[in-house]
């Protein structure tokens, strides 16, 4: 079966990829209901800035981490002196580059699917008493869970696969930054792992496979509830 | 309730100055593209007027002047929309008690009034995809109700429903507008609603008031006419249920001045008050009254002539009956040989069979 070595990647993998999800999610949200719904000066640069991560190379992301976020940086001094979150050479690191290269698949996912949201149950809505909050969490929110769920499987996908900012920001640190691509990555390196590396390979197939069967079930189960067929 | 209001959108200007009664169904009737929508919509506050004042007995909603603008949420009003707009993630029970405030409402007395009186015990389990039309538009209304609104709004609830649905759905809103003591603005541009349902009409044409009074007032006068052409053209008399003629199945109506009019059974209780549609085409005129075992006639009522309109072939007789209108539509070649004149008494015949069950309304 699998090997200590092989499980600990995973279970890393799947850890970063989880948090990156978690933690950028409400982010996401709100960014996407800036884009979608809201009209105001430097709205051509926010959706610039947003989508930047996904035509730079992911090492000059990396580099950039690297650069704010390392000890002797302010940014990073603050962070460890307040927070107590030190994001170099650990998988929180390795989480936060995760959630910066997937940020601008999941923010698209949302904002396309606010958009097809008919704006006049929202108005129904508050014709029946209902404030802003109440609209948007009982009606908006509920509408585009199917938009949600494609941006969260998405970013997933994206976090779990996530190569150069990873190495460039947290290196490549057995147990402790090591995912299952920098494990491939390291074993191709060796020479004579080949069968590590291919058993690896297997198990990224196997994730992606689960991961996609899991969404599409989840989507159609959640397409059904909103629709009532 | 008091509106004022201007709004001016690209080339189309709406001016509003009126005052709408507290109770009962005043109906706003026009064209499309008359601001009909758009005055609602503003008494609701999903539009924003660019000046004026919009209150109601208790409230302020809107005051361009000391700078209120109550939010939709907080001015208390039901809106029916034109397409029921359900939440399609949510069953029609959870529909209807969104705005519902169960607290207020300790034995849910008010829950089970609305869904008794809109039907719609057996749909509460299912989800908006799974009504019709009418269905949907029923469960929309009490959803709206629900909220215990201070003003109903309804903008041609019925618009987007074919003609049976439209003819399943119309009975409640009458009834609804029995029981509810709250005043209900309805837009809408059909002329069988109106007589169905409107205590009062609101004539809006191109963004301004033309017209506004009662129901048969607005009706008989000369601003509808645009309205009631040809085959259509026609009067309302409000009436009483006189008696009953069981053994023809007819009716007797009485009018205000000892007068009868004999139709096709109307199911209700003696002295409830009825209106009738009368069509133009359906009545005749003659000089002299046949005795009724001379003529298949049942309805001869004497009558004054007040009006002679020619247009073009055809001629329309405004008569007066009491405190009621009547319009015969005639031929030129009748009119010169029957040598009418205004203020002249004349006799109306009517074919107690062409009144039916469409033309008549609980008043």
């Amino acid at each position: 079966m699998l090997t200590e070595f092989e499980i600990s990647a995973i279970s890393l993998s799947l850890k970063v990829a989880f948090f990156a999800v978690t933690t950028s999610l409400p982010i996401a949200i709100f960014t996407a209901w800036l884009l979608a719904r809201c009209h105001f000066r430097g709205k051509p640069l926010l959706n610039a800035i947003l989508h930047l991560p996904l035509v730079l190379p992911p090492v000059v992301i990396g580099y950039l981490l690297l650069v704010s976020f390392s000890p002797q940086s302010g940014l990073g001094l603050w962070l460890k002196k307040y927070f107590n979150i030190d994001f170099s050479f650990s998988w929180q690191g390795a989480a936060l580059a995760s959630a910066i290269v997937a940020f601008p698949l999941m923010v698209r996912a949302i904002s396309l699917s606010l958009e097809t949201v008919d704006r006049k149950l929202e108005q129904a809505a508050s014709t029946l008493g209902a404030n802003r909050y109440k609209v948007f969490l009982t009606i908006t929110l509920p509408l585009i869970t199917p938009g949600i769920l494609s941006g969260v499987i998405l970013a997933f996908a994206r976090s779990l696969g996530e190569f150069g900012a990873t190495i460039t920001f947290v290196s490549n640190i057995p147990e402790i930054t090591r995912t299952i691509p920098l494990a491939m990555y390291s074993f191709i390196q060796t020479p004579g792992a080949e069968m590590q590396a291919l058993r690896l390979c297997i198990i990224a197939v196997g994730i992606a496979l689960i991961a996609l069967i899991t969404s599409h079930w989840l989507e159609t189960k959640m397409r059904r509830k909103l629709t009532g067929n | 309730m008091k509106i004022s209001l201007r709004k001016t959108l690209n080339d189309f200007k709406l001016e509003i100055d009126t005052q709408i009664s507290s109770s009962g169904v005043c109906a706003i009737f026009g064209r499309s593209g008359a601001g009909k929508t758009s005055l609602i919509n503003m008494i609701a506050g999903i539009e924003q007027p660019c000046s004026g004042h919009i209150s109601t007995l208790e409230h302020c909603f809107f005051d361009s002047k000391n700078n209120i603008n109550i939010p939709v949420h907080k001015r208390e009003i039901g809106y029916v929309f034109q397409q029921a707009r359900l939440f399609p993630h949510l069953s029609v029970v959870s529909n209807l008690k969104y705005g519902y405030k169960q607290e207020e409402d300790d034995k849910g007395e008010l829950f089970q009034q609305v869904i008794t009186l809109l039907d719609i015990h057996n749909l509460l389990t299912r989800h908006p995809s799974q009504l019709s039309g009418g269905e949907m538009q029923r469960v929309a209304i009490g959803r709206a109700l629900l909220c215990k609104p201070k003003i109903l709004l309804m903008d041609e609830p019925l618009a987007a429903l074919d003609l049976p649905r439209k003819q399943e759905l119309l009975p409640y809103l009458e009834r609804l507008n029995k029981l509810l003591k709250i005043p209900i603005l309805y837009v809408t541009h059909s002329l069988d609603e109106v007589l169905f349902l409107a205590d009062e009409i609101l004539l809006l044409e191109q963004g301004k008031i033309i017209l506004q009074g009662s129901l048969e007032s607005v009706w008989n006068s000369k601003q509808m006419r645009p309205w009631l052409n040809q085959d259509r053209h026609s009067a309302i008399m409000h009436t009483l249920v006189a008696h009953h003629h069981n053994q023809y199945s007819l009716t007797a109506l009485a009018l205000s001045n000892d007068q009868q009019l004999w139709v096709k059974t109307i199911d209700q209780e003696i002295n409830t008050p009825v209106r009738i549609r009368i069509f133009a085409k359906d009545v005749s005129i003659t000089l002299d009254k046949a005795a009724s075992s001379k003529t298949s006639m049942r309805n001869i009522l004497t009558t004054q002539i007040i009006d002679i309109v020619i247009a073009q072939q055809d001629v329309r007789i405004k008569l007066a009956i009491g405190d009621n209108i009547l319009w015969a539509e005639i031929t030129l070649w009748a009119l010169e040989d029957l040598k009418l004149i205004v203020h002249q008494q004349v006799y109306a015949q009517i074919k107690g069979v062409s009144i039916n069950n469409s033309d008549w309304a609980l008043a």
